[in-house]
């Protein structure tokens, strides 16, 4: 909805507005409003994921760390975690849905599919993952 | 004026009563944060349960077929490797496994060119893989449905894969390999239970079969 600055236009006659802010490597976040006239523009602050940004950096790093990288995994995710791919037409990616330890095994293991990997976003259970949504970005070859 | 100090007193007391506690705020949060984990929860249920797949759903599953096969061609690749960790290829073997149906799937058609000999099926190329390394591997190229999914029982649904593979040497790696002639793989739908901590999901998985040899020669580019 965003253009490439993650700016977003607005139209509404409505006084108060309530909308819903979500970006990969964001938490997602709840944002009501009540708009003046004459302030027209307002910059919105999102929290890090951290969490979501470090899976996104162990798909991209070499076999080196492997045992170290799933045990911190393990710490991150809840043992009845859900990890959803979600498919995605244009690029030709499949959807898969992934337990704690199928996901720890693939994002350790360098297999292509899982490199270009995009977190879009994720819910926590007592400050570990417990549903976490991705998409793949295919490498043009 | 006495009344007017007892009116605000009692507006002061009853502002102050019924004000909230931030710890009665942070259970409220906790409180809503689990509602939304459960309402994710089950509409991912509601997708991957669902009895018959749509004619969509079908479509993302030939295409996590593809992305399978890719996987496979990876984790080959690592267990083949001898310059890597055992441990680290021993998983690579783990994971190749569960991508098929059975270990006793058909894979003398994937292994042709490998000048090792008997390689007939998916547990003996993995164990010769991993003992003693290959000297190439083989990456799959142009990849595309052969037989889309079709309905076989109400727990499964298959269909076929074409590709050809390319053998890359793992001394030369930029040397351009020799290609194969078409090649076509199973692939399936299963209906299978998955647990995901406590709870045991019946969800629709994809899996892959047997390959098939649909030509005849090598020829290099």
């Amino acid at each position: 909805m965003s253009d490439k600055e993650g700016g977003v236009i607005l139209r509404t006659d409505q006084s108060k507005i309530k909308i819903v802010v979500r970006a990969p490597y964001y938490l997602a976040d709840t944002v009501i409003r009540i708009l003046k006239k004459f302030n027209r523009t307002e910059q919105i602050r999102l929290n890090v994921d951290g969490y979501a940004l470090m899976i996104h950096y162990f798909s991209q790093t070499d076999v080196k760390t492997w045992q170290r990288r799933r045990e911190q995994l393990d710490k991150m995710l809840n043992d009845g975690a859900m990890i959803y791919q979600v498919p995605d037409q244009k690029e030709g990616t499949g959807m898969e849905i992934y337990n704690k330890w199928e996901f720890i095994d693939k994002l350790t293991m360098s297999a292509s599919s899982l490199r270009q990997i995009e977190i879009l976003d994720s819910r926590y259970d007592h400050d570990e993952i417990a549903i976490l949504r991705f998409k793949i970005k295919m490498n043009k070859e | 004026m006495k009344w007017i100090t007892n009116i605000f007193i009692l507006i002061l007391i009853y502002l102050i009563c019924s004000a909230r506690s931030c710890n009665e705020d942070g259970n409220m949060k906790e409180l809503n944060e689990e509602k939304l984990l459960s309402a994710s929860k089950d509409s991912i249920k509601k997708v991957f349960e669902v009895d018959s797949p749509t004619d969509q759903l079908l479509v993302a599953y030939e295409a996590t077929a593809k992305q399978k096969l890719t996987d496979f061609a990876d984790y080959l690749k690592i267990t083949s490797d001898s310059s890597m960790d055992i441990r680290f290829r021993q998983q690579a073997v783990e994971m190749a496994v569960n991508l098929f149906v059975s270990r006793e799937i058909d894979t003398r058609n994937w292994s042709k060119a490998y000048p090792e000999p008997n390689l007939y099926n998916l547990e003996q190329l993995l164990e010769r893989s991993l003992s003693q390394g290959m000297s190439c591997w083989f990456k799959p190229l142009q990849i595309n449905v052969k037989a889309p999914l079709t309905l076989e029982n109400d727990s499964t649904f298959t269909g076929a894969l074409s590709f050809c593979q390319q053998c890359l040497p793992f001394d030369k790696p930029n040397l351009p390999g020799s290609i194969s002639s078409m090649l076509v793989i199973d692939i399936y739908a299963l209906k299978k239970v998955k647990s995901f901590g406590k709870e045991h999901l019946r969800i629709w998985e994809v899996y892959l079969g047997d390959i098939y040899w649909s030509g005849s020669s090598y020829s290099h580019i």
